[in-house]
């Protein structure tokens, strides 16, 4: 599903991460960990998927087509296949919960129809039911992501991409996170997760690749 | 998730940017009611501008309308030599007005002006007769045809063509030509004034209101970065905040066409005397469909061009 083909890149400012020669694989319906400290390299893995980056040398693969070469006006759609959690949520904070996960569904040309039917549906998948109508600011760090997750989950995209996902949850919210994304990947959703919280990489199983100044250094099934 | 049929892929109709261009300008409450003040402070400024402009432009046109050439004929003229010169006159090019004063005219308006002095009254009486000739007021369509008029009076042919030669005693023109050329230096200055002052300002308030959209839209960039990661098309992401744009616009235009009713009501005695008769309310009352048309016209600019070009910013990171 995803393939990085000797990727390198590097900032001219170094303000981000910068990645070294990287190929690796990533098969459909894998559940991913990446770990390392900060500025290893993780999330400038992820934004080379999502397409937010360009590789400096090299090539990034995404279900056969390569990412680079998708041009400007193509790649909402190649987005609308991903679904993206942040570890500060990055909800729009005007909108409400509902119009959140709405704006989603209206991105993708989803009708009024289809959101009223899917969206309550999705509020009780992350047990947020009752807090549709709440704004980003009403609700705790654990339920603004939750109502992140939903938001990523609500076009079935092909991929879930959650980067520090857990970074700013206390423990209860943070195992209700990594349950809700292990559930997902059971359902056959691809899931890359970086992260750096040990308690975290125990309870994710599956694969981890481990980065170190922008270099896989090891990349094993637990 | 229930399976359900899916729309145009990436699609958004008119509707729902209409309503999140809504939910934008009403959840940012004080974002957009800076920007409608700002810009209605700007229309403000235009349709003062134009009225000044406007104001100007009368105190031109009754400056000019003071300007005209008087050719005093001899007593002793005919007539009909006094109607065909005036008739020669009435065709040529430049020429507005022709107005004749005939001797027994020019006696009366003499008597009626002198009526309360005795010595010209009594002197008038001694002389038995009408000292005073004919003469022929013309007015030009505008002051830089004066130059031509004297020319053709001056020019010998002209005047034998109506008889004329011989008859005329003077023509005024000559003697006040440097105030008249005065008048028309100060008169095209203030047409210029208006029309540097309508440019100056509008350009002046124009930029301000659009820094004004463009830092309420700096204030949601995270917000199109966050709708750029969701996978929304550019348009989706743009069009609430040019809807946003249109209504900021609509709502200054209403605003300044409700201010500047009443301010040209509140002055229009006051600028009645400082312009000679002007009347400023008279004058927006009767073009007001004009004032809302280039107001709206100028806020719509300003407001979906700011909108397009601050978005573009960060739609093109």
């Amino acid at each position: 599903m995803i393939h990085f083909d000797r990727v390198s890149k590097t900032f001219k400012k170094n303000t981000e991460a910068s990645l070294d020669n990287v190929t690796v694989s990533i098969a459909k319906g894998e559940f991913v960990t990446l770990i390392g400290h900060s500025g290893s390299g993780k999330t400038t893995f992820m934004k080379l998927i999502l397409g937010e980056e360009q590789p400096s040398e090299g090539a990034v693969h995404f279900d056969g087509t390569n990412v680079s070469k998708i041009s400007k006006s193509h790649l909402p759609r190649h987005r609308r296949k991903i679904g993206v959690v942040f570890q500060d949520f990055k909800l729009l904070k005007k909108m409400t919960s509902f119009e959140n996960i709405a704006f989603a569904m209206e991105a993708s040309g989803k009708s009024a129809d289809e959101i009223a039917v899917d969206v309550p549906y999705i509020f009780e998948l992350v047990n947020l039911k009752g807090k549709e109508h709440r704004f980003p600011h009403e609700l705790s760090g654990g339920e603004q992501q939750r109502v992140s997750i939903a938001r990523a989950l609500i076009n079935r995209p092909d991929l879930i991409l959650a980067d520090e996902p857990t970074g700013n949850l206390d423990p209860r919210a943070t195992d209700e996170v990594v349950e809700i994304l292990r559930k997902i990947n059971s359902l056959g959703t691809t899931v890359i997760m970086a992260t750096h919280d040990l308690p975290v990489i125990e309870k994710a199983k599956g694969r981890v690749i481990e980065f170190n100044n922008g270099v896989i250094i090891s990349d094993k099934k637990k | 998730m229930k399976k359900s049929k899916q729309g145009k892929e990436g699609g958004l109709s008119f509707d729902k940017i209409f309503k999140y261009g809504m939910i934008g300008l009403v959840r940012n409450g004080l974002v957009s009611v800076s920007s409608v003040v700002v810009m209605s402070i700007t229309l403000v400024i235009i349709a003062a501008s134009l009225i000044m402009s406007a104001c100007l432009s009368f105190v031109s046109s009754t400056i000019e309308s003071k300007v005209d050439v008087s050719v005093y004929m001899l007593p002793s003229t005919p007539q009909d030599v006094v109607t065909s010169l005036a008739s020669q006159l009435e065709a040529v090019e430049g020429v507005a007005e022709v107005k004749v004063t005939t001797a027994a005219d020019a006696l009366a308006q003499f008597k009626e002006l002198h009526a309360d002095d005795e010595l010209i009254m009594q002197s008038l009486k001694e002389l038995n007769g009408n000292p005073l000739g004919p003469s022929i007021t013309v007015k030009a369509d505008s002051p830089s045809d004066y130059g031509t008029l004297v020319a053709y009076l001056s020019n010998d042919t002209s005047l034998e063509q109506s008889g004329a030669d011989g008859y005329v005693e003077y023509i005024n023109f000559n003697d006040n030509k440097s105030i008249i050329d005065n008048l028309i230096r100060l008169s095209n200055s203030l047409k210029t004034i208006g029309l540097v002052g309508i440019i100056v300002f509008t350009l002046l308030s124009a930029v301000i209101s659009f820094t004004t959209i463009r830092l309420g839209i700096y204030s949601s960039r995270d917000e199109i970065g966050i709708m750029r990661l969701v996978g929304a098309e550019n348009y989706i992401i743009r069009g609430p905040f040019m809807v946003e744009g249109v209504i900021i616009a609509l709502s200054s235009t209403v605003v300044a066409v409700v201010i500047m009713g009443i301010l040209t009501t509140a002055y229009a005695t006051r600028l009645n005397t400082y312009f000679g008769g002007f009347n400023v309310s008279q004058y927006f009352t009767s073009n007001v469909f004009q004032f809302v048309g280039i107001l709206l016209g100028v806020a719509l600019v300003i407001g979906i061009t700011s909108a397009y070009v601050a978005t573009q910013k960060y739609l093109d990171k």
